[in-house]
């Protein structure tokens, strides 16, 4: 007589996660980029520096590269798993994640070896909310059944950031961190609400509903 | 007995030029109708109202605003044909159906991205009536502007249309081939970095490269010790002129790169894009 062992769930989590962990394609893409971009500017010009403009791109490809991480292209099979949406992107995530905060380190790497200094916890920030504001984006335009959001989402992220880049100094307003400084207390807070605004749109967005209680009451999984 | 006879239809006549001029004007309406393009021009526009909340002000530089337009036209452009070419293969059984082959539904593409390059026109149109009514000056009023009287009319005039509705016009039709040749997932992100950074690094190189970009900075802007722009003049060394049919061809060539993508007659285009290429690299020479 055999018994079946039971795997305690967190350990089968980490053990999924590790077996399966995988990146997107664009997601490397853009991350690659990112840094390279960095690179080849920090030694096409080692006496000027490498220009905020530059760093802002950069930032912005790696939230272009975040948007990828809710793709699902099985999502129609996927959903009928009897795993919750989080567990079934956790691989994704942890392997994406790790890859942009490795490029972020990078760029910031070679950031301090051109120019020591500068506003370097200001502009982490920044890309972390670049990053899931996109995820949000990505995540709402899931819920409404596009499988892979991450082309729709990524190419609109960098519009709309090189948008803003362009126009702060025509519109008189301190959207990114200058270069002198964090840009004051109501830039910070924008951005501390913009990251607030996208967590909770990531998880009104991601909620699942084979895992809420249906309409008759009835949990349908455990 | 008897038999049915069927009589025999004529074959329907196809008109090419009517069916493409058809296709033309829907896909121009889906252009016209698409988020992204209506996001640029509503950008465009409301940067106009604000300039005329504040009042017309001579612009030491007045060229700068075309950047605007590249950006909120061009390069919104780019993704909105890129969006609505793959959109054929995203529909892809549909599309089949129809009686219309895939090169004529590029070149209809590649017409409706005169919608961006008309909005464009009109923006430039613009431009040039604020600055009749409010004229650029510099700082002081001696000071050399890049505009018309202080530089040559012909010259301003080929900037204003190389880096406005040409590079309105270039954006979308760079999005129509590149669609047309790498329709996978990601490739409207990859064209796009492409063209940002390709377009920004070696506008800060120094003399020929910086006339290479599909928009390149036709005028230099001086500041003062503030910071505070306060004259510009055109770049020496480079001629708006032949800029101006340096980008020409490297639309016609962006055109016919989307053409090529459907393995039919091929030679006549292979003709046109060598002749169109050879263009490239004589303006191209002489602009520098």
């Amino acid at each position: 007589m055999t018994t079946a062992v039971q795997p305690r769930v967190a350990r089968s989590f980490v053990a999924t996660a590790m077996t399966r962990t995988r990146v997107p394609w664009p997601l490397a893409l853009t991350a690659g980029t990112a840094a390279a971009l960095v690179v080849v500017v920090a030694l096409a010009y080692p006496a000027q520096g490498v220009s905020s403009f530059v760093v802002r791109i950069s930032e912005l490809l790696l939230a272009c590269g975040a948007a990828y991480l809710i793709d699902d292209a099985a999502a129609a099979v996927t959903a009928t798993a009897p795993r919750t949406v989080w567990r079934r992107r956790a691989p994704t995530f942890l392997g994406g994640a790790g890859l942009l905060a490795v490029t972020w380190i990078v760029i910031l790497v070679v950031l301090s070896w051109q120019a020591p200094g500068g506003p370097r916890l200001a502009i982490t920030w920044e890309v972390v909310v670049l990053c899931c504001l996109a995820i949000a984006a990505a995540a709402v335009i899931a819920r409404l059944g596009e499988p892979e959001p991450g082309g729709q989402v990524a190419p609109v992220v960098l519009l709309l950031g090189v948008s803003a880049l362009l126009t702060e100094p025509v519109l008189g307003v301190t959207i990114f961190v200058p270069d002198e400084g964090k840009g004051g207390v109501a830039r910070q807070l924008w951005w501390t609400g913009a990251a607030v605004l996208a967590l909770v749109t990531v998880l009104v967005a991601s909620r699942d509903p084979a895992t809420g209680r249906g309409r008759h009451g009835v949990r349908l999984v455990p | 007995m008897s038999a049915a006879t069927v009589p025999r239809s004529s074959n329907p006549v196809v008109r090419p030029l009517p069916t493409l001029l058809s296709l033309a004007r829907a896909d121009a309406r889906r252009f016209a109708r698409h988020p992204l393009f209506l996001f640029g021009v509503g950008s465009l526009v409301a940067l106009v109202v604000a300039s005329l909340l504040q009042g017309f002000a001579g612009d030491p530089a007045p060229l700068w605003p075309t950047l605007l337009v590249a950006l909120f036209l061009g390069v919104f452009g780019f993704v909105v044909a890129h969006r609505l070419t793959t959109s054929l293969r995203r529909s892809g059984d549909l599309a089949e159906t129809s009686p219309v082959g895939q090169r004529q539904r590029t070149a209809a593409l590649c017409l409706a991205c005169l919608v961006p390059a008309s909005a464009a026109t009109l923006f430039t149109l613009y431009m040039l009536v604020a600055a009749r009514i409010a004229p650029p000056v510099g700082s002081p009023a001696s000071a050399p502007v890049a505009w018309f009287g202080d530089e040559p009319d012909l010259a301003i005039l080929a900037a204003l249309v190389a880096l406005g509705p040409v590079a309105a016009l270039g954006g979308p039709l760079l999005g129509v081939a590149v669609a047309r040749w790498a329709p996978f997932r990601g490739s409207a992100l990859v064209g796009m970095v492409v063209l940002v950074v390709g377009t920004s690094l070696p506008s800060s190189a120094g003399s020929p490269w910086q006339a290479l970009p599909p928009w390149a900075v036709l005028a230099d802007e001086f500041a003062d010790g503030n910071g505070r722009v306060v004259s510009s003049s055109l770049v020496d060394g480079v001629s708006p002129q032949w800029y101006l049919g340096y980008v020409l061809c490297l639309c016609g060539l962006a055109a016919i790169a989307a053409l090529l993508r459907d393995p039919i007659n091929r030679r006549p285009l292979f003709a046109v894009g060598a002749l169109l290429a050879l263009a490239a690299i004589g303006c191209f020479s002489l602009a520098v």
